[in-house]
Parts: structure tokens; sequence; C-alpha cells
């Protein structure tokens, strides 16, 4: 799994995984997203677009951006979330649960609004 | 995941015939061989690799295959086969117990019983019905295409208003439009003969039913394919160093063809294990024979997750739960349990379905 950021000009953060969430790397994702929810001015983007592959410790991973995201008062979206990837999410009754956008700029406004 | 459809599967996969498969296989020239399975036994089956998930679907459905051994050398690289398989696999056994339960509703209906006085030489059931409602005419099979397409509706209709207003996608309408085609020939005969006539319009309604909860059945196949990617993961994380690495996944399938001990009422059952460690088989045999008797000495999966030293423990009973619920809803018994063996780490989990009633 590749973790990359970016700063927008609107000073949300955007945080792009690229690759396969799982048991042996969902720590990573955790770790990165306490790292950027610390310097997210405006709030922080998760980009899926590039995830190919999340099992349930990366659906664990998911849930535990999200509130951490409420704990620490920074707004959070998902973004780009389709394939297997949304697949696995509807199944688990995450889509109406979880923030998600159909892009990055739709997301931004989102965690902005 | 209706669309792994057509995805291929690329490891050896070992495939045990029903009585009615060594026949067809060996009609068409197919030369069965004798295989050696986890479970100590060996017995009479082909072997296929780099096939279409949409071959062995179809193979299942049609009732040629009872048992599939697939090996898994590591979960990680071959999460999409195993998905692919195990989808595959139910849906193909969620196709069968619809033929299954459409026979059933067909026999019991108001359209058989008429039928059946009307022609006594012909009733439902008979060979000589099933000739004739294979040879339907063009005009006959025009007519079927029509109620096809009205019964499409209907279902997804059915499935729009319990999925809160929400039109069923692509993937459910190429669903719906699989298992319509699963019906068995003498209902689509009679639903066609009867359909202006009262009693023709409420086995319609019945078959419908039938349809719109088979394909709520359908999340189970993608439940299973996320339970079970994550035990083989935890079976891998429990070999003992320098054991042979390969695990082995063995999908037992009964009720595909139709029982006379039960009454000729067939319970549609899929049964799968896998077994990571060297040893003897002989519990996996038992466990087999376990499940088969409705009894099981070991714990549930449940127990046996929370027991176990895994780091994200928690998170393996996550896709379990849904996998429960799912079956719950659509009236779709559901067994687990896990067992550990004494010798060289062998473990062996198994769930087991069972359907059709």
């Amino acid at each position: 799994m590749e973790l990359k950021d970016r700063r927008m000009e609107t000073g949300a953060i955007v945080l792009t995984v690229a690759g396969e969430m799982d048991l042996y790397n969902a720590n990573d994702f955790k770790k990165a997203v306490d790292r950027l929810m610390a310097a997210a001015t405006t709030g922080l983007v998760i980009d899926l677009q590039e995830l190919g592959y999340i099992d349930s410790s990366g659906i664990g991973a998911l849930l535990y951006t999200f509130t951490r995201s409420k704990s620490a008062g920074t707004p959070i979206c998902f973004a780009n979330v389709h394939g297997s990837v949304r697949r696995v999410i509807e199944l688990t009754s995450l889509l109406g649960f979880l923030p998600i956008a159909d892009s990055v700029e739709s997301a931004a406004e989102r965690v902005q609004a | 995941m209706e669309s792994n459809a057509r995805a291929v599967l690329h490891n050896p996969t070992t495939l045990i015939v029903t009585d009615q498969g060594s026949t067809y296989f060996m009609r068409r020239g197919q030369r069965l061989q004798r295989y050696a399975l986890i479970n100590g036994q060996e017995e009479y089956g082909l072997h296929l690799r780099d096939y279409q998930s949409d071959s062995l679907r179809a193979l299942i459905a049609h009732g040629l295959i009872r048992k599939v051994q697939f090996p898994v050398n590591d979960p990680a690289s071959q999460r999409r086969e195993i998905v692919t398989l195990l989808t595959g696999v139910s849906h193909a056994l969620l196709m069968r117990m619809l033929a299954n339960q459409a026979e059933r509703a067909l026999a019991r209906s108001a359209v058989a019983r008429d039928w059946n006085r009307a022609h006594p030489a012909r009733t439902v059931g008979s060979a000589q019905l099933n000739l004739l409602a294979r040879s339907s005419s063009p005009a006959q099979q025009d007519q079927r295409g029509r109620l096809a397409a009205v019964l499409s509706t209907r279902v997804r209709t059915m499935l729009r208003s319990e999925g809160s207003g929400r039109a069923p996608d692509a993937e459910t309408t190429a669903l719906v439009e699989r298992l319509l085609q699963h019906l068995p020939e003498t209902l689509w005969f009679l639903l066609v003969q009867s359909s202006s006539s009262p009693r023709g319009r409420e086995l319609f309604d019945q078959t419908a039913e039938l349809v719109a909860r088979a394909v709520q059945q359908a999340t189970i196949g993608d439940y299973l394919g996320l339970v079970w990617l994550e035990l083989l993961t935890h079976l891998q994380t429990t070999q003992q160093p320098g054991a042979n690495a390969t695990m082995h996944l063995l999908i037992h399938l009964t009720g595909l063809e139709p029982d006379a001990s039960a009454a000729g009422r067939p319970t549609t059952r899929m049964h799968i294990a896998a077994s990571a460690g060297g040893g003897t088989m002989g519990l996996l045999q038992a466990d087999l024979a376990a499940t088969a008797a409705g009894s099981g000495p070991g714990t549930s999966f449940e127990q046996f997750w929370q027991q176990a030293s895994v780091s994200s423990s928690h998170l393996g009973l996550y896709y379990l739960g849904f996998l429960e619920d799912a079956c719950r809803r659509t009236g779709v018994s559901f067994r687990s349990f896990a067992q550990s063996g004494a010798e060289q780490g062998q473990l062996i989990m198994s769930l087991g379905f069972e359907g059709g009633s």
C-alpha cells in the first residue's frame, strides 16, 4: 500500500491510498491519519481512487478514521469509492454511514462546509 | 459480486462429479480420474485450471459437480480467486435451490392438479411432460419469452419495493435473468399454458417471490467470500514453521440431485472446510460427518475467534455477523464451527448452509 498526502489551496489535506489495505498495513494507514489529522486546518480527504482491495482490518481502519475525526473535530470525507472496495463498504452497511463523495473536489467542499 | 462471473481462475481445481455428471462427461469423451481429497478419500472427477468462474457455476447449477477442492498457497495473492470461487459456487447452489423450490411449488399448485387431471399420461414430474416441455413450438417459445420479461419486471419491482425504492442495479438485473433461466422447463411450460387463468397467475406470483428471495440470498455468497478470506489468512498464521505451506479449501455440496430417502424433498447443503498443516485428515472427515448429522465436536466460530490470539480477532467476527444475518433474513440455515487438531498444528474450520426447504 502506498500513502501520499498533499495540501489543497483550500487548506484541506488529501491522503491518497493506493494498492491494497489489509491486516498487514491497516495500522500504517491509521498512523498516517493520526499525523495528518493534527496538521489539517480545514479537513481531511481520503482519496480511494487507487485502492483496489480492502479487508475487514481496512474497514476497521476506515471506521477508526471516522471516529477519530469526530473526537478531533476535524471533518473528514472519503472520495472515489468504487469497485470491490465500494462493494465491501456496501455489504457492511457503511455506505450511508461514512461520509463519501464522488470526487476529491466535492469531498473537499464537504469538509469545508 | 456478479461481475466476477467471467473471471478466470488459474489455480488447479479438483472437481468431483455426481452420478449425473459422470454420465455427462463420459458421453462427451471426458476421461475421469481418481483424485485424492484432503478428507482422506479418493473419488472420481476431473481437474480444471485457467477456467472461467461461469463454467464452474454452470456445472454445479446443473447438478454435475458435488465437491470442489481448491489449493491456497497464499491467501493475500489469491484474494480475488478465492472470492470469485466462493461467490460463484454459492450462486450456483442458489440456482439449484431455486430450481428445487420452484419444482415443489409447481407440484403443490392448483395448476399442476388441474393439468394432472386433464393429462393423466403426462403428469407433473413425469418424463413425458418433461419431454413435451422441452420441445415447445416457436409460438410457445415466443409466449415464454414474453412471460419471462413480465416475470423479470415483477421480480425487479418486488426488489425495488423491498429496497427502499431504489431500482435494482445492472448486476442485480443480470442475476435475475440468470435465475430465471434456471427455472424448470415444466414450470415455464405450465405458466404459459395457464397464463390467463387465476390459478396460473397465483403460480406466477409464487414464482416471482421465489426468484426475488433467491436474489436476496445472493449476498450470502458475497459475505462467504469475505469470511473465508479472513479465515484462510488466520489459518496461514497458525502454520508451523517449515510445514507444508499449501492449504486446501474443500467445498462439499449435497442435495443437488433428488434425495429419495428424504421423500423427494431435496435439501441443498453446502459445507466448506479448510485445512492447514499436515497430519491425518481424519478430523476433517469427522467434521463432515458431524455436520451432516447436525452435530459438531468443535466450538462455534464466535467462540473460536474470541479464543484465537489474533491481533484483529474482533474484526474476524465482523463479516461472520453479516453472513449470519444474511442467512437469517433469507431463510437459509447456517452452522459454523472450528476445530483444532492435536497433531502438527492442524486446524479445520467449517461452515454449513442448508436451504431449499
